[in-house]
């Protein structure tokens, strides 16, 4: 069903209206973790290392595979991390 | 894993990041939004992981492992005054790995193009064993869909050289 083209443009579509709605009132207070949780939540294209190095289609396809497994976990694992740490200071000095 | 599923733990996924994405609003909302968008990812790798067409754990597993060592490090390691520096530093990693993810999938297109019969070979820790290129698996259903058509008396039964040219036809649409 996502092969349709018409399937994909909508969800393609209704994934911005959203992604516009999600940050729009976002204080500027919070713009700074907010870029590095959003960074983290792009990092979904691991989905696409995974694939292509879990295939093992051919060596040189597997490796290029591992090196973005690498790459894109470093994005995620760092990602929700550094906004971790971000968010931390805001407890304290709510506090 | 059934197809099906997976789609179902997507959805999930999906929900859950979204939801995460927008506790990034409020500053009391802020930590547990971060915590849902991580869990939403978990699940979304996991899903990945049970996929059909993935053969072999080894190379992911060991992948996952050093990234996750290399990101943990560099993120609790970082002082505070440098986390611009940081955010924009994993988001060239992510860059990165995208772009290499398009090679890697090139390169694989390129070889199905030269592959005669539609087949190739896959080997992986649970063995070497051979399947079908999608383009092929496509055919062959849209074969076995008219010759079921014509047993049921739906439609004149089709010569082989229609069949061929269909078969052509969805050829080059896809190559296309």
């Amino acid at each position: 069903m996502l092969d349709d083209p018409a399937v994909a443009l909508t969800i393609l579509v209704l994934a911005l209206f959203v992604g516009f709605e999600v940050i729009a009132k976002v204080p500027p207070l919070l713009h700074t973790p907010l870029m590095s949780g959003s960074n983290a939540i792009s990092g979904i294209t691991i989905v696409g290392a995974l694939l292509a190095a879990g295939r093992e289609e051919q060596t040189l396809s597997t490796a290029l595979g591992f090196i973005a497994i690498v790459f894109a976990t470093i994005n995620v694992v760092g990602g929700f991390l550094v906004t971790d740490r971000m968010l931390a200071m805001f407890k304290k000095k709510k506090s | 894993m059934n197809d099906q599923f997976i789609q179902f733990a997507y959805l999930v996924a999906a929900v859950l990041l979204i939801r995460g994405l927008s506790g990034l609003g409020s500053p009391k909302t802020a930590p547990r939004g971060n915590l849902t968008a991580a869990a939403g990812m978990l699940i979304a790798i996991v899903a990945t992981l049970l996929m059909k067409g993935v053969v072999s754990y080894t190379v992911i597993i060991a992948g996952l492992v050093v990234g996750s060592a290399i990101g943990a490090v560099l993120a609790l390691r970082i002082q505070m005054s440098a986390m611009p520096q940081m955010v924009a530093l994993l988001n060239g990693f992510g860059g990165g790995a995208s772009a290499l993810v398009a090679s890697a999938e090139l390169l694989n297109y390129m070889r199905e193009g030269s592959e005669p019969t539609g087949i190739v070979q896959v080997s992986g820790d649970r063995g070497t064993y051979y399947v079908m290129t999608e383009e092929a698996m496509k055919i062959r259903q849209y074969v076995q869909e008219g010759i079921d058509e014509a047993d049921r008396g739906e439609t004149t039964p089709w010569s082989a050289s229609e069949i061929i040219q269909k078969a052509r036809n969805i050829s080059e649409q896809r190559s296309a």
